[in-house]
């Protein structure tokens, strides 16, 4: 019986040595994987940087250099001038503040109202503007160029602001949200004789933020992100946002940028969004993982 | 049951959008008649105000692909403009690349919201003509009404005899070359051109002859690979302009202005020069911007590694020619020539950059007045000179050629530092060697796919004929396709 308990014994700790030593392969192979991944990912950054720092002879050789032989800090001091960085990152902190702000306040309203009151033809209207997440935003750039056109919105900050400020994808991810909340909860304010508008204000915003803060995020990165449309209603270089300016100042009339300038401003204009990602990558995560899109 | 009819109506609400939409898209008959013999391309023409100018206060658009510091050569001659029509405003802004403003100005026409003067390729006015939105200049160019400007000279208003011979006479004609009329659409800005670029300092140590003509080249280039086995002698920065240069050199068809025949650059000619070229850069004498991946003076300016001796590019890019430096010192000397020709005697060579172009205005002073600071932009010796030395492109009329601060900047030209010049140079010297291609819509498409071909047909290592005349077949097919 000895004989065969210290069998048993070794049997367990072959099994055990095995299966350590299957945990250490995975181990490897995973944080390998995942270094690799990461590699991938930095790479582009890691060129921005370097490319911002050569010289335009060195971007161009045939066979592009790891790290610049010699390193021009010129080229950040020639983005400044090139261009108008400083009106172009306060274009877009504007519109994207403003804009972010008030499609909170609309998407807030509307996610309450769909979730908590009781109005004739809810579901239907409900329905019908989830219908339009069905047809791609693109279709609409021309009739919404027309409109804004004949309202003389053209080149004003309203162009940027106003036609995007409802989103309904984040009114219905905020009523799905709201609709988690109880009931009961409901009933008991209106017991205590509590308002609409203060119910929403003092437990369903409350109870809500982390949604609120992944909308928030999301709503400003698409702000600072966007391309087409600003591009569209912008004709003076005043109204410009970062994208549209990054993208038009450093072209020549040849066609040829200057690709080390470029990606100088282009780490500039990275820097507060990589702060704002260091900071706030807890809530970025959550918004994207609960929205269902990536960044 | 509520909830299956709501769907069901939602579903037909769906059904009835995506047949609206579809047939909102089939109108392909409305240009039937665009490009035949005897009709204009566009809005046929402009009936000019009996009163001219009349002085009114307006403000008109320019759109542009300036950089700062050509911008600043702009707004200073605004001012000088303005010195002789101060109640003009003229608010230009840049748009970026040129796809860029092109697809700008396609949108804004679509809301009647367009500019009144832009920067324009022959490609993208054949574009707008079909909105007919775009002002033919054959009325205000041969305008007498009378203007007065606010320093009292009395002119006309549209060119004098003086003003049109000035002109060079290959980029003003590119003006015409929209429909079998000849109407005038648009008028020459800054022209750029391709030239031969190579390395001087390697050329004479090496007793190289500079190529002239393409038997030249694939001589040279042999014995450039004997001397540096490692390099590619000749870099080629744009597929589409060889082709079509190719095409003029040959005498051989490569587009029309016959709508029913457009595409025409599917012949044994120009499959014959497609297939030399490959055996070229089988043999390694040759790459292009699309192979290579980048503008091949990264070949031509490269310290290190493989490079290249010869590089055929935009005149309007020499900038990017100039030789490397080490410790200030330039490492060779560049040069330029004419781009090698078939027949030297009778030279080709691509015309490139912008012209501008007018769009129809609800107030017809904003038209004339339009017309009145183009005419400026396009004839004022000073300002085409200003605009040559900040750009590196050619000016359009000859007279700028005896303006002394000009002639002054054109004597520095030099293969060291001072490519630019030396461009501009050579731009001047072969103003008869230029040709433009048909433009209409679709001509655009027909560049493209030529540079598809010709960048997929080098690399082709099998079967190369028949591989050769399939990608001439898809190229005719695909742009056939984009004017259905």
């Amino acid at each position: 019986m000895a004989n065969q308990a210290t069998m048993h014994e070794k049997d367990l700790q072959k099994v055990t040595s095995s299966q350590r030593v299957v945990s250490i392969l995975v181990k490897t192979l995973l944080y390998a994987f995942l270094s690799l991944m990461a590699l991938i990912v930095v790479f582009p950054f890691y060129w921005m940087i370097i490319s911002s720092l050569k010289s335009i002879t060195e971007y161009r050789l045939p066979i592009p250099t790891l790290f610049p032989k010699e390193i021009i800090w010129h080229n950040y001091i020639e983005a400044f001038s090139a261009a108008n960085l400083d009106r172009l990152f306060l274009n877009t902190v504007y519109v994207g503040v403003v804009s972010t702000l008030l499609s909170l306040v609309i998407t807030v309203l509307c996610a309450f109202a769909f979730a908590r009151l009781e109005f004739k033809g809810k579901n239907a209207l409900f329905a019908a503007l989830l219908g339009t997440m069905m047809i791609p935003g693109e279709l609409f750039t021309i009739t919404n160029f027309i409109t804004v056109n004949n309202f003389g919105w053209i080149d004003t900050y309203t162009v940027l602001i106003v036609p995007f400020l409802v989103s309904i994808f984040y009114i219905y991810l905020l009523r799905q949200n709201f609709l988690q909340i109880p009931n009961e909860l409901y009933l008991a304010a209106k017991v205590d004789g509590t308002s609409d508008l203060k119910y929403l204000w003092k437990v369903m915003i409350p109870l809500s933020l982390p949604t609120l803060i992944s909308i928030t995020i999301l709503k400003m990165m698409g702000a600072w992100n966007s391309y087409v449309w600003p591009r569209l209603v912008t004709t003076s270089e005043e109204m410009r946002l970062i994208t549209n300016g990054l993208r038009d100042a450093f072209t020549d009339m040849s066609g040829q940028a200057n690709v080390p300038v470029q990606m100088a401003a282009v780490a500039i204009v990275s820097f507060p969004l990589f702060l704002v990602f260091l900071f706030l990558r807890k809530y970025i995560m959550k918004g994207v993982s609960r929205s269902g899109i990536k960044g | 049951m509520k909830k299956k009819l709501l769907a069901l109506l939602l579903a037909a609400v769906m059904l009835v959008a995506m047949f609206a939409t579809v047939s909102c898209g089939d109108n392909s008959s409305d240009d039937d008649d665009k490009n035949q013999p005897g009709v204009a391309a566009g809005m046929a023409s402009y009936d000019v105000p009996a009163e001219g100018y009349d002085g009114s206060a307006v403000t008109i658009t320019f759109y542009h692909t300036m950089g700062k510091t050509n911008q600043a050569v702009l707004e200073t001659y605004i001012k000088e403009f303005n010195k002789l029509y101060p109640n003009i405003t003229v608010e230009h802004s840049a748009m970026g690349g040129y796809p860029d403003l092109r697809d700008q100005i396609k949108t804004q026409l679509t809301a009647g919201a367009q500019p009144n003067i832009a920067y324009c390729y022959p490609d993208h006015v054949a574009l707008y003509n079909v909105t007919k939105k775009v002002i033919p200049l054959d009325n205000l160019i041969g305008s007498k009404i009378e203007v007065t400007d606010a320093l009292g000279n009395k002119t006309i208003l549209g060119l004098t005899d003086e003003q049109l011979a000035d002109f060079v006479e290959g980029y003003y004609k590119e003006g015409a070359a929209f429909d079998t009329l000849g109407t005038m659409y648009t008028l020459p800005m800054s022209k750029s051109t391709e030239a031969l670029y190579y390395n001087k300092t390697f050329f004479e140590k090496n007793g190289l002859k500079v190529p002239t003509t393409w038997d030249e080249m694939e001589q040279v280039c042999e014995a450039i690979k004997k001397i540096d086995p490692n390099c590619i002698p000749l870099g080629y920065d744009s597929e589409a302009n060889w082709f079509i240069t190719m095409c003029e050199q040959s005498g051989s068809p490569y587009t029309s202005l016959d709508k029913k025949n457009h595409f025409i650059f599917d012949n044994e000619t120009n499959r014959a020069f497609v297939k030399r070229f490959n055996s070229w850069y089988q043999k390694g004498y040759i790459t292009t911007e699309e192979i290579y991946g980048s503008y091949t003076s990264g070949l031509f300016t490269a310290t290190e590694g493989q490079r290249c001796y010869m590089v055929i590019g935009s005149t309007g890019g020499a900038k990017y020619q100039n030789p490397p430096t080490v410790d200030g010192q330039p490492l060779f000397e560049s040069a330029m020539a004419t781009p090698p020709q078939l027949d030297p005697a009778n030279p080709k060579v691509i015309s490139q950059g912008p012209s501008l172009c007018l769009f129809e205005s609800e107030n017809p002073q904003e038209v004339v007045a339009s017309w009145l600071f183009m005419e400026f932009l396009t004839t004022n010796v000073e300002f085409q000179a200003a605009f040559s030395m900040e750009t590196g492109y050619a000016p359009v009329i000859k007279s700028v050629q005896n303006n002394e601060v000009y002639k002054n900047w054109l004597s520095k030209a030099n293969g060291y530092n001072n490519l630019t010049a030396m461009s501009v140079q050579l731009a001047l010297s072969q103003v008869d060697a230029y040709f433009v291609s048909p433009a209409f819509n679709g001509s655009s498409t027909a560049r493209d796919e030529v540079g598809i071909l010709m960048k997929n047909a080098l690399v082709k290592t099998e079967n190369i004929d028949e591989a050769i005349a399939k990608l001439f077949k898809d190229a005719v097919g695909k742009c056939k396709f984009s004017v259905k």
